[in-house]
């Protein structure tokens, strides 16, 4: 495939408790109200026809998991689907309220950038490491592979065949790392290790404010349980999420899988396309 | 451009807070040289004769409040919902609403009309003590919303002030439906709370964008005494843990030509009838 400039890739498989793909089109509209000329690309073994995405793409070494819910094993293959040179990755079930167009001035200094850390609804960065734990365990980088920038280069090769042979090893890895044994291989600790091997400061932006995500978990929000949709408010105004009245500056990963449903109920309304899977 | 301050002051059973805000209105005069008026009622205004121009209103209660903290039978009821109607009462163009607890020792305030933010007040508290007492005040609510403090209080008339009192009234109006949303308790009402949201508000409910006043608003909280010992010098009692004998003890310190915002009433109520 010839790639083309840059662009916005999902990937959503969907699995018999959640509809990823549904999560993956809320993504992509929250994306093009801002953004109309940007890119999406979706890499999927579904068959989805929806003209919100520019590209649709399998998976070009096929599942890695047929027999799991779980469709983590498969995110390393981003780097061969692609359409683009330039590729931000994005987790399905998030959504983008605001343009951010200008990161891409700031990923070119590296030829991977992972997020690091994440930020409450009130946009503070959150010290709470309850979800983190094996993170501190093993002194992992913060890393959040949600978003994750990558440009088609020798480095990023390098990076998701180790991303992929860590997957493949798990059963290995897991003995070796602190608290491993708890941990089912999370693409987020996969890409933590990843990192700490070739090099942090080779995947990771320091001491810069993005790439960053608003994450939804309970307790990171002051919440009692998991579930904020159950304990928070939330309006749209187009592609802006306001929850408990606070706009949300940065992506937001809800979490909430059937969140999916609200927003594309709202969002349909400024779209004539509708989802045929 | 006209300048000034606006005290609202109601007694209750247990604090006479006009004749607090006269003291206040006084020192607002000789150190700083700005008219106050006094929103009150007319049982607070019969307490006592001023020269400060008076705004006779309803009073409006917030709900009951214990004013001796720590002990029991302080309960009166609080009128502290009235600062919705600062914009329509304030005589002047650019107005500090202030609490009639703030001892003013400086000319400190005269730098607040400087701003360019047509509404203005405290984000951080100092505490006069160095105890930390005012960590628990940095959020408001179950979800932890950032709290500011409507005891100082400065707008400037014009669409953005107005559209922030009409959304304090709404606000009051519906401070239930707010409860639930941010989670705190319905009763009594709070004005920190209704300013803070109201701040939100005028600012896109981009809480990054809200401004605060640039310094931290000096505080000795409602378990630290103030004495007057000078015209401007005040000794701090309080007590603290001793970490080496194990046990609490009383700490004093004194300050000299620096604002107190006095929450203790006792404390106020004996420094004005001095």
């Amino acid at each position: 495939m010839n790639k083309e400039g840059k662009g916005y890739l999902i990937v959503a498989d969907n699995t018999e408790q959640t509809d990823y793909v549904d999560c993956a089109v809320a993504l992509a509209r929250s994306i093009k109200l801002h953004t109309p000329d940007a890119k999406i690309a979706l890499m999927t073994s579904n068959e989805v026809n929806n003209d919100i995405f520019d590209y649709v793409v399998d998976l070009p070494f096929g599942d890695q998991a047929p027999d799991s819910d779980w469709k983590l094993k498969n995110d390393w293959q981003i780097f061969w689907a692609t359409p683009f040179k330039e590729t931000i990755k994005l987790e399905a079930d998030m959504v983008v309220p605001h343009s951010i167009e200008h990161w891409w001035d700031m990923f070119r200094k590296r030829d991977v950038v992972v997020s690091v850390g994440t930020k409450n609804y009130l946009q503070q960065d959150t010290t709470v490491r309850m979800y983190r734990k094996i993170f501190d365990k093993n002194e992992l980088p913060d890393v959040y592979n949600a978003i994750t920038y990558f440009r088609y280069s020798q480095f990023a090769s390098e990076f998701f065949s180790l991303v992929r042979d860590i997957f493949n090893d798990w059963d290995n890895v897991r003995t070796i790392i602190k608290g491993g044994d708890a941990d089912p291989g999370t693409t987020d600790v996969v890409y933590a290790i990843a990192a700490k091997t070739l090099g942090i400061e080779n995947c990771t932006l320091p001491n810069t404010s993005y790439p960053k995500m608003i994450h939804m978990k309970g307790a990171i929000n002051y919440m009692s349980g998991e579930n904020w949709t159950e304990e928070l408010i939330w309006e749209f105004d187009r592609s802006n999420i306001r929850i408990n009245t606070v706009d949300q500056q940065y992506p937001v990963h809800y979490q909430v899988k059937e969140f999916s449903k609200k927003l594309n109920e709202y969002y349909e309304q400024f779209f004539t396309s509708t989802t045929e899977v | 451009m006209t300048r000034g301050f606006l005290i609202f002051a109601f007694d209750n059973e247990k604090v006479s807070y006009f004749k607090h805000a006269v003291w206040t209105a006084d020192r607002i005069e000789r150190f700083l040289n700005l008219p106050t008026t006094i929103v009150t009622d007319t049982k607070s205004a019969e307490t006592q004769t001023t020269t400060h121009d008076l705004i006779i209103t309803d009073a409006i209660s917030g709900g009951q409040r214990n004013f001796d903290l720590g002990q029991c039978g302080g309960e009166a009821k609080w009128y502290n919902v009235n600062r919705y109607q600062a914009y329509d009462h304030s005589p002047y163009d650019e107005t500090i609403v202030l609490d009639s607890d703030y001892i003013v020792n400086s000319d400190q305030l005269l730098k607040v009309f400087d701003t360019h933010h047509d509404v203005l007040f405290h984000r951080d508290v100092y505490d006069i003590t160095g105890r930390r007492g005012a960590e628990n005040y940095r959020t408001f609510g179950h979800h932890n919303f950032p709290h500011y403090w409507a005891t100082v209080l400065f707008f400037r008339k014009g669409k953005e002030a107005q559209n922030f009192f009409q959304c304090m009234d709404m606000i009051k109006s519906n401070y239930t439906h707010y409860s639930k949303i941010y989670k705190y308790h319905r009763l009594p009402y709070r004005s920190d709370y209704a300013t803070s949201i109201a701040l939100g508000m005028i600012y896109g409910h981009r809480i990054d964008a809200m401004p605060t006043i640039p310094w931290l608003l000096q505080t000795a909280f409602s378990d630290v005494k103030v004495i007057k010992m000078g015209d401007t010098e005040y000794k701090i009692v309080y007590e603290n843990w001793n970490k080496i004998t194990d046990e609490r003890q009383k700490y004093e310190i004194e300050v000299k030509d620096m604002d107190i915002h006095c929450i203790d009433k006792h404390s106020f109520e004996a420094i004005v009838n001095e």
